[in-house]
């Protein structure tokens, strides 16, 4: 099974680590990306969107990472779209809780955003691994 | 392509460098705040934990890892006197300057060119 990532929505409220999360990831990275500055305009966007896969900031004002992510898992078009977080807190158990909750990774912050598109690359990867095994 | 990205990269670099001078200084001004009015201590923490948080996430991710790391300090300290729920004693109080001229230091000298992305060579097969 090999479906290439070409496409994702990434939801950040910090404006400086987006833009630049965003060009790393446009640029060097060759996706097709849509950016949503928080929780609320995340579910708002992403079903129109359809990505293959969303990155979330976790601590977010407003609807934080968690929330969205149950919000997003409410609407049919995003219930089963895979969901990297991206936290400060990214200790091995936290990464652990993340994932129990139904993300399919976790990215630590900070992040070097020129290997932010290898390391998505990665874990779709993995991600489709795990799923065809 | 590889150039306008260069470019692009070094205008989010400038423009970062202002934004962490903004968010550095709101810190300052919450600290001014727990010496002047203890009733708004508490909203004033949780503000000067989401500055300093905004400032270790985005230095972080701006080639700034010292700027980051001095953020993540003040940031720990902020959580630690939030969570105890007491009056910040003296002792808190004066590790929380140190901290803060720690990082109003490296921010006051960081200059867009310190960053480590400034001249950050692209992967060869990066779009040209």
């Amino acid at each position: 099974m090999t479906e290439k990532l070409t496409r994702l929505s990434y939801v950040e409220d910090e404006p400086d680590i987006r833009a630049v999360a965003e060009l790393a990831l446009m640029t060097l990275g060759g996706f097709d990306i849509d950016v949503c500055v928080d929780g609320q305009e995340a579910v708002r966007k992403i079903p129109v969107f359809k990505p293959q896969l969303i990155l979330l900031d976790v601590m977010m004002p407003g609807l934080d990472g968690l929330q969205t992510m149950t919000a997003l898992r409410e609407i049919p078009e995003t219930a089963k779209t895979p969901i990297i977080f991206m936290t400060a807190k990214a200790q091995r158990n936290e990464i652990q809780h993340y994932i129990d909750l139904g993300a399919i990774d976790v990215i630590p912050k900070p992040f070097d955003p020129m290997l932010l598109p290898q390391s998505i690359n990665s874990i779709w990867d993995r991600f489709l691994e795990q799923q065809a095994a | 392509m590889k150039d306008e990205m260069k470019n692009q990269i070094q205008n989010l670099i400038i423009k970062h460098c202002s934004t962490i001078a903004r968010e550095a200084e709101a810190i300052r001004l919450c600290l001014d705040c727990f010496d002047q009015d203890v009733t708004s201590a508490t909203d004033m923490l949780e503000n000067a934990i989401q500055h300093a948080h905004k400032i270790k996430g985005s230095s972080g991710s701006l080639g700034f890892p010292d700027i980051s790391a001095a953020a993540a300090c003040l940031e720990r300290q902020f959580r630690i006197v939030h969570l105890s729920e007491e009056e910040m004693g003296l002792s808190e109080r004066i590790q929380i300057q140190a901290y803060y001229a720690i990082l109003e230091q490296l921010v006051s000298n960081a200059t867009p060119e310190a960053s480590t992305l400034y001249d950050y060579k692209l992967p060869a097969n990066a779009p040209r």
